[in-house]
C-alpha cells in the first residue's frame, strides 16, 4: 500500500506541484516569521546584555506611582550620590550618565537618523580615562566645550571623520561643534538605526539644563562582590526618589520588554502566514478531489482485488503525508531565506538590526513541519472519503459512468439558512447602534459562510450572466461555460479559493481604508494649522521644548499669519494628576477647533485661571527639525 | 484474517461447488425506470471446472459475475462462494473475501500504470500484508512466459502481455475461485488464444476454478461447460463445447430476438 502511495506521488508530480507550492508558501510564511522574529530577539537580547557589561548596579531616579504631591519627574540625581556611590562598601567605581537628545546634521544639512532616535550622551572617563561603554576607533574622547564624538554608524552615514566640524541643535541656535572622535557601542537604540552623540561630561550637563546632576549613575562592584550585596549597600545611601537596580535584572527587564514587542510582531505576521494555508487548503482540497476523479479505475480495481475502504482512504492520506512533509522541507528552507532577506531589507531602510547570527529553533523545525504535514493530510481527508466510496464495480465498466450528482438542495437549504441568519443578525446589530458591533460581527461572519457554501447555486446564473462575453470566443468559449454549469459543486470548490483571498483583501482593504478616514478626518477637525513645528528625533527628543527663538523667528515670515507656541507641563488638577498646555489666547483659536462643554476660548488670556484642555496637536506627528 | 484455507486444491473434475446462486436477482432502478437485470438466478459453478458465461448484449451476464464475485450488490436471493453467504456480509469482510479468495481478470485496465509487472502481480498480497509463496510465484510466472519483463510498467507491455500479467496476478494468490470478465475483449487472436490457453491449462493442471464471461464463441470453446444467458434467466447450458456448437447456439438466439 505504501508502495502504492508512493508511487503515485511520483506519478503525479506535475499536478501536485500545485499543491506542494499552496503549502509551501504558508509554512514558509510561518518559518520566516519564526526565523526573522527569533533572529531579532536574540540580537537585540545579546547587544542588551552587552550594553550592561560594564555595570553591576544601575542608580536611577524613581517616582513613584501615587505621588501626586509632587506632578512630574523625579529630581535627578547629584553629585554627592555619585560621590558616595564610587565609595560604598563593595563598589569599585561608579560613572554618572547624562542623556539627552541632539538632533545631528549631514553636510548637506539634514537631520541624521532621521525618524529614529537622536540620543545625547557624556563621556565619563573612570580611573584609566576610559568610559566603559564607549570604545573610541578614531580620534580621542570629548574633553571641552565644543568638542563631541560620533558613533560610528552616524559617522559613517554622514562621511563625518575626526577633524570635521558638525551642525548640532540641542535647543536653541544651530551649534557648529567638532568632531574629535569616533566610537563604537552596543546601545540599543543605536542599532536600530539612532544616533549618539557624545559630549564631555561638565558640556553635556550644560546642554541639557543639568548643572552638577545625572539621569543615572552606574557602579561597578569590586571584585568578589555580588551584584545583590552592592544594590543593598547602595540601598543605604539612596535618597528617597531614586532607586537601584541590578544589572541583571535590568537586562532581563529588557529582554522581556524586546520580547513582548516581538511577539505582537510574530502574530501579526503570523495571522498572514494562516490566511495563506487558509487559501491553500481550498487548493488542496481541488487537487486531490481532482487526482481522485482521475483515478476512479485504479481505485476501484484495488478494491476489486481486495483493498478496503480504509486502506484506499490511507493510500490516500499516505500520498498527502509524503507531499506535505515535501511541501515543509521546501518550505522551511524558504522560510529561513525569507527570514535573512527581511533581516537585511530591514538593515538597508536604515533601521540597523544588531549583527548575530540566524537563529533556526528547533521550535521553529518543528511548527513548520507540523503545519505543513498536518493542513495537507487534514485537506485530503475529504478527497480520501470520497475515494473510498468509489465501488469495485466502477472498474469493470469500460464506459464509466459520471457519478450520480448527489442533490445539492440540502446544501442549499444549510447555505439560505446560514446566509439568513447573518444577514438577520447584521441588520439587527446595525438596528442597535454602539450595542451592536458583536452581533455584527458574528452575522457577517455566517453569511460569509453562507455564501461559501451557496456557491454552486450562485454559479449557474453568474456564468449566465457571463455568457455574452463567452460568446466572443465562439465554440471555446460556449465548451466553457457548459464545463463550468455542468459540476456546480467542482465550479465552486475552484471559486471558493479565490473568493476566501478576495474576501480577506476587499476586507482588510475596506478596514485600512476606513480607519485612514476616520483619522484623517479627526486630525483635520482638530486642527486647523497648516504646520506643525516640533522638536525632531523620536523618544529622545520629543518631550523637550523648542527654543523660544524659534517661534519668534517663524512669526517673522511674511508667509505665517498665525502662530502660537503651545507648552505642556505635569500639573496636579483637584487630586489628580494631568497635564496642562501654555498657549498664545489671541492665536490658539484659529489654530486648533476644541469643543468645549462649557466656556470659550474667550476666557483663556484673563487674569485667572482657566479650564484644561488637552492640545490634540500632540498626536498629529507633523515634525520638523528646528535648525532650518 | 481468514479462517479458510487458501486455494482449495482439488483434483480435477471435481463435483464440489466452488460458487453458487439461488434465485439471485439484481433490480437497477425503481418504479417505472425499474430494469431486472437478473430474475431469480440459480447456478452452480463446479470446482476445476473452466465455465463460460455466453449471451446477448443486455443479458445480464456481466451482472452475474459481479453479483457471485462481491463486486455488486444483490436485490434478493443468495449467492455463495464455498460455504460463505454473500448477501450476509459486511463490506469490509466481503473487501477480505474478494482479496483472499477470489481472483479477477478485467478486460481492460487490469493493472496499476504506476507499479511494475511484478508488483502488480503481488499487489493483493502486498494488500494483505502477507509474503508470496515464492516458488508458486515463480512457477505462475514462467507459466504465463512473463520472467524477463517482471520489472517493466504496464505500458512497456503489449495489450497480451498485459492481460498475462492480470492472469499471473488471477493465479498467484491461489484462489478459490477465478472471475474473468471479456479477458480476451482487447486482444488480436493470437494474444487472445494465448491468455485462453492459460486459462485453460491452469483448470486442468493446476485444478483451478475459473468462470468467464464472454461474447466470443472462440473463447468459450476453451471452457468445460458453457451457460447460455438471455434477459436475466439461464436459458440453456452446453458441455464440452466447440466453437461451430456455440455460434449455433448463439444463432437461435439472436433468430428468437427477431422474431419475437
Amino acid at each position: 500500500m505504501l508502495r502504492t502511495a508512493l508511487r503515485n506521488v511520483l506519478a503525479h508530480k506535475a499536478r501536485l506541484l500545485m499543491t506542494v507550492l499552496a503549502v509551501m508558501l504558508g509554512v514558509a510564511f510561518v518559518a520566516g516569521t519564526l526565523v526573522f522574529t527569533n533572529t531579532i530577539s536574540d540580537a537585540y537580547q545579546k547587544s542588551s546584555q552587552k550594553g550592561y557589561e560594564g555595570v553591576d548596579v544601575a542608580i536611577t531616579p524613581d517616582k513613584k506611582d501615587d505621588d501626586s504631591a509632587n506632578p512630574g519627574d523625579a529630581p535627578r540625581l547629584s553629585q554627592r550620590l555619585l560621590d558616595q556611590a564610587a565609595k560604598s562598601p563593595g563598589a569599585a567605581s561608579a560613572f554618572g550618565v547624562v542623556k539627552g537628545s541632539s538632533a545631528l546634521a549631514d553636510k548637506k544639512g539634514d537631520l541624521l537618523g532621521s525618524g529614529f532616535s537622536n540620543l545625547a550622551g557624556n563621556y565619563y572617563p573612570g580611573a584609566d580615562g576610559k568610559d566603559p561603554r564607549y570604545t573610541m576607533t578614531e580620534g580621542r574622547a570629548p574633553k571641552a566645550a565644543g568638542e563631541v564624538a560620533l558613533d560610528s554608524k552616524t559617522a559613517e552615514r554622514g562621511h563625518y571623520k575626526a577633524g570635521d566640524s558638525i551642525r548640532v541643535s540641542v535647543d536653541g541656535p544651530v551649534r557648529t561643534e567638532k568632531v574629535v572622535g569616533v566610537f563604537t557601542t552596543d546601545d540599543g537604540t543605536v542599532a536600530a538605526g539612532g544616533t549618539l552623540a557624545l559630549y564631555d561630561t561638565a558640556t553635556a550637563q550644560k546642554l541639557f539644563g543639568k548643572p552638577g546632576q545625572f539621569d543615572e549613575i552606574d557602579v561597578k562592584a569590586a571584585a568578589g562582590t555580588s551584584q545583590s550585596t552592592l544594590k543593598s549597600s547602595i540601598d543605604k545611601i539612596l535618597p528617597e526618589q531614586a532607586k537601584a537596580t541590578t544589572a541583571k535584572k535590568l537586562a532581563k527587564d529588557q529582554a522581556k520588554v524586546i520580547e513582548e514587542g516581538m511577539s505582537s510582531m510574530q502574530t501579526a505576521m503570523l495571522v498572514f502566514a494562516g490566511i495563506a494555508l487558509f487559501v491553500g487548503i481550498f487548493i488542496i482540497v481541488n487537487t486531490f478531489s481532482m487526482l481522485v476523479a482521475q483515478r476512479t479505475r485504479e481505485l476501484a480495481l484495488m478494491r476489486a482485488v481486495g483493498a478496503t475502504r480504509r486502506q484506499v482512504t490511507r493510500s490516500v492520506l499516505i500520498e498527502a503525508t509524503v507531499v506535505g512533509a515535501v511541501a515543509a522541507v521546501v518550505g522551511l528552507a524558504a522560510g529561513v531565506g525569507i527570514g535573512a532577506v527581511l533581516r537585511s531589507a530591514l538593515n538597508s531602510t536604515g533601521a540597523n538590526v544588531p549583527d548575530g547570527p540566524l537563529i533556526v529553533a528547533p521550535t521553529t523545525v518543528l511548527a513548520s513541519v507540523v503545519v505543513g504535514v498536518v493542513v495537507t493530510v487534514l485537506s485530503a481527508w475529504l478527497p480520501g472519503r470520497r475515494a473510498a466510496k468509489i465501488p469495485p464495480v466502477a472498474a469493470m465498466n469500460s464506459v464509466h459512468a459520471a457519478p450520480t450528482t448527489r442533490g445539492l438542495v440540502v446544501r442549499n437549504t444549510i447555505g439560505a439558512i446560514l446566509a439568513a441568519a447573518g444577514i438577520a443578525l447584521v441588520v439587527a446589530g446595525a438596528g442597535m447602534g454602539g450595542d451592536g458591533e458583536g452581533p455584527m460581527a458574528f452575522g457577517a461572519a455566517v453569511l460569509v459562510i453562507g455564501v461559501f457554501v451557496l456557491t454552486p447555486l450562485l454559479s449557474r446564473p453568474l456564468i449566465a450572466a457571463a455568457g455574452p462575453v463567452l460568446r466572443i470566443f465562439g465554440m471555446p468559449g460556449k465548451l466553457a461555460r457548459q464545463n463550468a454549469v455542468r459540476n456546480p459543486r467542482r465550479t465552486a470548490a475552484t471559486a471558493s479559493a479565490l473568493m476566501v483571498g478576495l474576501t480577506l483583501i476587499t476586507g482588510m482593504t475596506v478596514i485600512a481604508g476606513s480607519m485612514q478616514k476616520g483619522i484623517d478626518k479627526m486630525a483635520a477637525d482638530g486642527l486647523r494649522s497648516d504646520y506643525v513645528v516640533s522638536m525632531g528625533g523620536g523618544s529622545g527628543g520629543s518631550g523637550r521644548p523648542l527654543s523660544p527663538e524659534v517661534s519668534k523667528t517663524l512669526a517673522k515670515l511674511p508667509e505665517v499669519t498665525t502662530i502660537s507656541p503651545l507648552r505642556s507641563s505635569p500639573a496636579r488638577v483637584a487630586g489628580d494628576s494631568d497635564s496642562l498646555t501654555g498657549v498664545d489666547p489671541k492665536a490658539i483659536k484659529d489654530l486648533v477647533k476644541v469643543d468645549f462643554t462649557e466656556g470659550s476660548f474667550a476666557a483663556l488670556g484673563a487674569p485667572r485661571p482657566s479650564s484644561t484642555t488637552r492640545s490634540p496637536t500632540r498626536t498629529t506627528g507633523r515634525s520638523a527639525p528646528p535648525s532650518r | 484474517m481468514t479462517t479458510m484455507p487458501l486455494g482449495v486444491k482439488t483434483t480435477a473434475h471435481s463435483t464440489g461447488a466452488a460458487a453458487r446462486a439461488t434465485d439471485l436477482s439484481k433490480v437497477y432502478g425503481e418504479g417505472e425506470t425499474q430494469v431486472i437485470a437478473l430474475d431469480s438466478v440459480s447456478v452452480e459453478f463446479r470446482q476445476a471446472e473452466f465455465t463460460a458465461i455466453m449471451g446477448p448484449s443486455g443479458s445480464g451476464k456481466s451482472t452475474l459475475m459481479h453479483c457471485m464475485a462481491g463486486l455488486d450488490t444483490i436485490s434478493s436471493g443468495s449467492a455463495r462462494i464455498g460455504d460463505v453467504e454473500l448477501t450476509t456480509l459486511k463490506d469490509k469482510k466481503l473487501t477480505q473475501l474478494r482479496r483472499d479468495k477470489i481472483g479477477f481478470i478485467f478486460q481492460a485496465f487490469n493493472l496499476l500504470p504506476t507499479l511494475n509487472a511484478l508488483e502488480n502481480i503481488t499487489l493483493p498480497m502486498d494488500i494483505a500484508g502477507r509474503k508470496a509463496d515464492q516458488a508458486w510465484l515463480d512457477q505462475v510466472v514462467a507459466t504465463v512466459g512473463l520472467a524477463g519483463r517482471l520489472k517493466h510498467r504496464p505500458n512497456q507491455l503489449s495489450g497480451g502481455q498485459q492481460q498475462r500479467v492480470a492472469v499471473a496476478r488471477a493465479l498467484a494468490g491461489q484462489p478459490e475461485i477465478i472471475f474473468a470478465d471479456e479477458p480476451t475483449g482487447n486482444l488480436d487472436s493470437r494474444s487472445g488464444a494465448e491468455v485462453l490457453g492459460f486459462l485453460r491449462n491452469s483448470v486442468r493442471e493446476l485444478g483451478q476454478t475459473i468462470v468467464m464471461v464472454t461474447h466470443d464463441p472462440v473463447a468459450a470453446s476453451y471452457s468445460d461447460r458453457v451457460v447460455f444467458l438471455a434477459d436475466g434467466r439461464i436459458v440453456d447450458e452446453l458441455r464440452s463445447p466447440t466453437a461451430d456448437s456455440v455460434l449455433d447456439r448463439m444463432k437461435r438466439f439472436d433468430a428468437k430476438g427477431r422474431t419475437s
